[in-house]
């Protein structure tokens, strides 16, 4: 079998138990509570429901150190079958009780054997012919919404999906770290290197345990499962915010196909990483909230479910990466800027103030009982609440889980998976910093009291938003679609204040609040550029602001539609110029010069690499081997089997050669090389150069951590790995076969007897032992 | 009161069952063809003395087996089995008193033999250097003194060795690593509560340390094991070390100086290639000397041991364990018959037991030989003409193919076999011996074949030497003694305790023997002849071996050990796994061709 399909197999198996988890457990048990609910809304609740129950029982049984396949199926099914029969009013004795009767009639000859069959193969049939009727129905009926779906998600298969069979490694630096952190909560450490939000480490380690899908395999695919989520959502927010029925798909469309954003903006989907699975809490979130706030206030004693939900995604917003908490939280602010003449009455603010406390509270918990039980924040939290605190002006950049984790040695700096370099115009923080190194006395003079830095700061922001917007979300040359960012936001503004005028003021609270959103959204992404304290960096900022842009403009469509349309009785016309609009989107993002291209975002990690590795997994027993190899196999092998870096390897018989002893105690031992070494991050000016003399007779690099994997560094290594082994195969022959080899990449097999175990450590002409040799003379 | 029906009918159930018991016996003895030997015709080869191949100059250039030995193959010990192996492997072997006596010609050896008591280590090693850099493989069939080994780096160098920690350690015991001799893993070290007999080796050896680029096959197991030292730092007994172009093997050690060396040397051989294929015998008998009694002598002692007579005892007591082992086993037995023992009392072989015996022998496919025991000091012409008028007698058309020599001088053997009821003996079975040959033609038409294990005995020494046979060979034969039964010295040798050790032994250590076919020894001598005379060669085209026999009689095997590889497909052949990386080839016709299975990922590849 290929890789290729391998890979398209285990996506649909993570993405078939996934759904599992967040829309037919749920579905089953809540499908009659929400049945008068749009299907957009029920899939939101539903994907709230399953994540927030999975995430919040790992937490429990993590912390209560009992969490294993055992607990987790019994509590995830126990419950579930429990809430099953209550809600759905089942008695499941009544149902033993008839089923003993029928027997007894069957055993008394009361009933015949065959016509009992008869009898229920005609139930069966019946039940069958009625939900192929229904199932068919509900097709016809939401036909044109279907094939939408159906191209937005042949879309995104076309954006993301096909990367998965390109490139099987991880395509950011940060993930062998969370590898690392779900290992090992399969010994019940959770929080092995600190406080962090959990949330996505909780539903891969569920998944793993669960269904027993390696986690190095769920790192690699479910990127696209949880993209496909993402899109998902946005989808659902904007149906179920929108009036007509299809303007929500223009903005997706445009979001999922075209790349009129930066590409910074959607490189963080190749990769399995808990912000991006955050994001698919933002938008249920204030769905719930606008839910809320459309209740009449006398129906408010009444109402629980929006409030509950809302719990539960904010709470998740936190629980999975704090960014999202922080996006969610802005969103708020713009219900409660677009809702403001309701939020302040007595009923609505103590309710709404009541279930964010709760959900901050319910996120919170299991990090505030790790860290009263002696466990420290990890490295990128701390950071985190230096911002808070506003002493981030030292920070340069918020460290990815890489840098402090490690812990190991193993991998150290690194970006967060994607490094877009921000066009340094306008004043910089560091400008600032270095304009300010003239004499303390003149400094004293001159500097601006606060309130005059911050109404400085105020004037800047437009500008510096423009900027950022201009020269970086949307850098290509579509400049209508860079005047129709502040344009979105002026034109919700107006419709909104036309919809109040109009006398619909929930249509028009949620037009106002968006563009609140977005209003707010825009100080953040301008923060940097206008010299204000920089809660997040304009990278990532930039990702949600692209996300909640796209809806804003769907909201516009749809508004405009309302504005003109939606006074009709009949709303179909409306409803088509949407459906046309929404076309209209997905031809102009499908052009040449705006679509996405066939994405080819390679991973740090050579194809070969993992093709090689899962044969292992497949075919050795675990923990009958060691992989030699530069870094990401460490942590994607770890539960199997062992791992030796390359870099320790060398320079342990660096200039002693054979004099050192380098034993690897297990069965087979496999030597990954890169022929043709990748940049793990970081070109340098000889990228793409294959392994030579040259590379093995540089010095070995100093350092530890990824850095050794890095550049140059790289290319030394596994030049000098490349003629170890060459020289290695000359002494065991027989012992040492190629296991995999391509133009770029070679894996060696040895395999040695456990009683009389190879010493690794040898004269390879390039160790500097003094000998005369090709490599050093 | 039973009715007529009911009577007719259980009378007719009652003579139903009296035919299905009495009708296959009656069949079975009057179908026994007890009177002659089926195997003479069946074994028939017509090959003889002649036939045996012996490789020239000539063939080496063609076939490419050519080794040297540094040393004297007459010397009845490391030499006489390399010349022994040489014939068994189809090697040409040249011989040489000196490494300085042999000068590379065009025509490289595959390797360089040397008894180091032929080795000059101030004159010789540069040589051995330069044999290394040539590709030319080197065996040291022992080693010099450890003092003289610690007191020369280049020799240290050339056999890979990083230091001498002791010149002479007592060691607890030794390991064969897996992958050198057929049999896998095997832990030579006394266990609490074993038998000390157990342990045979010898245990005082120098304690060498070997460096990185060499690999270990045979490793002694010390006391301080238990204070945690490791593997890799054990006393090497058997390793190889890289050097130049080739490799250099190291023995620490008497095990090359007889003919349990035989699978060292084909192990070693099989390492200094991806694969190596060689000829076999596949044979395993068990052969039971002095077996039946066909004369009821020492009866005093056997009533006194198993109240009733020597005859009585062999066919009511041994023989159904012995049916036990072999079935259990697939064992195929050869008895070598004992008309008597003394020929001076009055005590006559029973005729009726004879054929008795014959009839179980067929039955059971198996062979009945003669045996040369005797216990009186008559001369070999009475024992000749008492069994031969005896034999012919009772079973005129049965050829006596096999022979049991015993305690028969080699004159006295001459003798018997050129008597008229002997002359149809093909095959001489003896006793095993360290020094002599193991299997060869003992004269024209006769051929020599030796036992490996005694059946009441398996020590470490006997094991190891069983795996090694098996490995260069494919032969195995156990030998029962049963005149120890006969004329017990000793309680030890009542059969009760004989028997469990007999079946102990042989349930327990012919696993891997299992795999060979049980022959006796009438088979076991058409496949040595086969074996002798054949020649082959053989070369590899990826992954294809291909295989040319020629001169080819009917049927040989091979063992074709690799390297990780697997052996799928067979042309000309067939073929069984005997263990991981070693299988048992069966070439039925004279151009064979193997098909090895690559390495290819086994499960995922990219597409």
């Amino acid at each position: 079998m290929s890789m290729e399909a391998l890979t398209i197999m285990q996506f649909f198996e993570i993405l078939a138990a996934y759904l599992c988890l967040t829309f037919l457990l749920p579905a089953m048990l809540f499908r009659r509570k929400l049945k008068s609910e749009k299907f957009s809304v029920r899939f939101m609740t539903y994907q709230v429901i399953g994540n927030f129950y999975v995430m919040n029982l790992v937490f429990l049984l993590q912390l209560l150190r009992i969490s294993n396949r055992v607990t987790l199926v019994c509590l995830t099914f126990g419950p579930f079958l429990a809430a099953y029969i209550r809600l759905n009013g089942k008695h499941p004795l009544l149902a033993v009780k008839n089923a003993l009767y029928i027997l007894e009639k069957i055993a008394d000859g009361r009933l015949g054997v065959r016509l009992y069959f008869r009898r229920l193969g005609r139930a069966v049939l019946r039940r069958i012919k009625s939900g192929f009727r229904t199932f068919f129905s509900c097709i016809g009926r939401n036909l044109p919404d279907l094939i939408l779906f159906l191209i937005l998600t042949g879309v995104l298969v076309w954006a993301y999906g096909i990367n998965l069979v390109r490139n099987f490694g991880y395509c950011a630096s940060d993930i062998p770290v969370h590898n690392y952190w779900i290992n090992a909560m399969e010994q019940n450490d959770i929080f092995v290197a600190g406080i962090y939000p959990y949330g996505f480490h909780c539903i891969i380690y569920y998944m793993y345990t669960v269904f027993g899908i390696p986690v190095y395999v769920l790192l690699r695919i479910f990127c696209f499962v949880q993209t496909l989520m993402i899109h998902y959502c946005l989808l659902a927010f904007g149906k179920s915010c929108c009036k007509t029925r299809f303007a929500a798909y223009a903005g997706t469309f445009l979001y999922a196909a075209s790349a009129i954003f930066s590409a910074n903006t959607y490189t963080r989907y190749f990769s399995s990483l808990p912000q991006e699975f955050g994001m698919l809490f933002i938008m249920p979130s204030a769905y719930y909230l606008f839910a809320l706030f459309e209740k009449k206030e006398k129906r408010l004693r009444e109402e629980k479910w929006n409030l509950i939900c809302f719990a539960f995604c904010f709470s998740m917003t936190i629980s999975v990466h704090f960014y999202n908490a922080m996006i969610a939280g802005m969103f708020c602010l713009g219900i409660a800027v677009g809702y403001c003449f309701r939020l302040f009455r007595k009923r609505y603010f103590g309710r709404v103030m009541l279930t964010g406390f709760a959900s901050i509270f319910i996120a919170i918990l299991p990090m505030a009982v790790a860290f009263a039980m002696g466990t420290p924040l990890q490295g990128s939290l701390g950071w985190g609440l230096n911002v808070i605190k506003g002493a981030e002006s030292e920070a340069e950049a918020p460290p990815s889980e890489l840098e402090d984790d490690l812990i190991d040695g193993t991998e150290s700096a690194g970006g967060a998976g994607t490094s877009m370099q921000i066009p340094e115009n306008g004043v910089s923080p560091s400008g600032e910093d270095g304009a300010a190194s003239g004499s303390a006395a003149q400094q004293k003079k001159e500097k601006p009291s606060l309130t005059e830095k911050l109404i400085g700061a105020l004037k800047r922001i437009p500008g510096a938003v423009w900027e950022v917007v201009s020269s970086f979300l949307i850098p290509g040359n579509h400049p209508f679609l860079k005047y129709a960012v502040p344009g979105g936001i002026f034109l919700l503004t107006a419709l909104s204040l036309i919809f109040f005028l109009l006398k619909q003021p929930d249509y028009g609270a949620k037009l106002l609040s968006t563009a609140a959103f977005l209003a707010f959204l825009s100080v953040l992404l301008g923060a940097s550029e206008a010299g204000l304290p920089e809660l997040m960096d304009t990278n990532r900022t930039s990702i949600f602001y692209a996300y909640s842009l796209v809806m804003a403009w769907s909201m516009c469509i749809d508004g405009v539609l309302q504005l003109f349309m939606g006074w009709a009785k009949r709303k179909w016309p409306m409803h088509l110029v949407s459906f046309v609009a929404a076309g209209a989107v997905l031809a102009f993002a499908a052009r040449e010069d705006v679509r996405k291209e066939l994405p080819d975002f390679k991973a740090l990690q050579t194809n070969e690499a993992v093709t090689c590795l899962t044969n292992i997994l497949a075919e050795e027993k675990d923990f009958s081997w060691t992989i030699c190899s530069a870094n990401d196999e460490l942590r994607m092998g770890e539960a199997y089997g062992y791992h030796y870096e390359i870099h320790p390897f060398l320079r342990s018989m660096e200039r002693i050669g054979s004099g050192a002893n380098i034993i690897i105690p297990t069965l087979k031992v496999y030597f990954f090389i890169e022929k043709i070494p990748i940049d793990y991050g970081e070109p340098y000016e000889g990228s793409g150069s294959p392994v030579s003399k040259e590379g093995a007779k540089r010095p070995i690099p100093v350092g530890s951590g990824i850095s050794m994997y890095q550049g140059e560094k790289r290319w030394i290594e596994m030049s000098r790995m490349y003629y170890w082994a060459q020289a290695f195969q000359k002494l065991y022959p027989n012992e040492m076969r190629v296991y995999y080899e391509t133009d770029r990449f070679l894996c060696y097999c040895i395999k040695q007897d456990l009683y009389s175990p190879i010493n690794f450590a040898i004269d390879y002409g390039y160790n500097m032992t003094g000998r005369t040799s090709e490599g050093n003379e | 009161m039973v009715s007529r029906r009911n009577f007719f009918t259980i009378s007719m159930i009652m003579l139903v069952v009296l035919f299905m018991f009495q009708i296959p016996e009656i069949a079975k003895d009057r179908w026994n063809n007890y009177g002659k030997n089926e195997y003479d015709e069946e074994t028939g080869t017509g090959l003889m003395q002649d036939s045996v191949y012996e490789a020239s100059a000539k063939d080496a250039e063609k076939t490419g087996r050519f080794v040297i030995y540094i040393g004297d193959t007459g010397d009845g010990s490391t030499g006489s089995l390399v010349r022994q192996w040489c014939l068994y492997t189809k090697r040409y072997l040249e011989e040489y008193k000196s490494v300085g006596g042999y000068r590379p010609g065009t025509l490289l050896p595959e390797a360089v033999l040397i008894d180091s008591a032929y080795l000059s280590l101030k004159e010789d090693l540069k040589r051995l250097k330069d044999f290394t850099d040539q590709g030319i493989n080197l065996i040291f069939c022992n080693l010099p003194k450890a003092s003289e080994v610690d007191r020369c780096p280049e020799l240290k160098e050339l056999l890979g060795i990083r230091s001498v920690i002791f010149e002479s350690t007592t060691v607890e015991g030794i390991r064969v690593l897996d992958g050198f001799l057929l049999g896998g893993l095997k832990e030579y070290k006394l266990e609490a509560g074993a038998e000390k007999e157990l342990q045979d080796f010898p245990l005082e050896l120098p304690w060498y340390l070997i460096s990185s680029g060499t690999k270990t096959y045979m490793a002694a197991r010390v006391e301080a094991e238990n204070n945690g030292l490791k593997n890799e730092s054990l006393p090497a007994l058997i390793w190889r070390n890289s050097m130049g172009n080739a490799q250099v093997f190291a023995v620490n050690g008497d095990y090359l100086s007889g003919n349990s060396g035989l699978g060292i040397l084909s192990g070693m051989m099989a390492e200094t290639d991806r694969y190596d294929i060689y000829p076999v015998v596949n044979a395993q008998s068990l052969v039971i000397a002095d077996y039946p009694m066909l004369s009821s002598e020492n009866e005093e002692e056997m009533i006194r041991r198993y109240s009733r007579s020597l005859t009585m005892v062999d066919r009511d007591i041994v023989w159904p364990e012995l049916m036990a082992v072999a079935q259990r086993n697939s064992l195929k037995m050869t008895c070598m018959l004992t008309t008597q023992t003394d020929y001076g009392d009055e005590i006559e072989p029973d005729a009726e037991l004879l054929i008795y015996y014959m009839k179980l022998l067929q039955e059971q496919e198996a062979e009945a030989g003669v045996s040369g025991n005797r216990r009186d000091a008559s001369a070999v012409s009475v024992k000749v003409g008492a069994d031969s008028d005896f034999l012919k007698s009772v079973i005129p058309e049965y050829a006596i193919l096999s022979f049991y020599q015993g305690n028969m001088s080699g004159e006295d053997l001459e003798t018997m076999l050129s008597e008229d009821g002997f002359s149809s003996v093909r095959t001489i079975y003896k006793d095993f011996s360290e020094q002599g040959n193991l299997i060869a033609y003992s004269g024209d038409n006769v051929t020599l074949q030796s036992g490996v294990n005694s059946g009441f005995s398996h020590t470490f020494r006997e094991d190891f030497r069983q795996n090694s046979i098996l490995t260069a060979l494919g032969y195995s034969s156990i030998v029962l003694d049963a005149n120890r039964i006969a004329f017990p010295e000793s309680d030890e040798d009542s059969w009760e305790k004989l028997s469990e050790r007999f079946s102990s032994y042989t349930n327990t250590y012919w696993k891997v023997s299992r795999k060979f076919d049980g022959t006796t020894l009438a088979e076991s001598d058409a496949r040595i002849r086969r074996f002798l005379a054949l020649n082959y060669t053989q070369h590899r085209e990826e992954n294809r071996i291909y295989l040319d026999i020629d001169p080819f009689d009917k049927e040989a095997w091979f063992i074709l050990r690799t390297h990780g590889e697997e052996l799928t497909e067979a042309q000309g052949a067939s073929f069984e796994k005997l263990e991981e990386n070693a299988y048992l080839v069966y070439a039925y016709e004279s151009r064979v061709t193997l098909s090895l299975d690559g390495f290819e990922l086994y499960y995922y590849y990219e597409g």
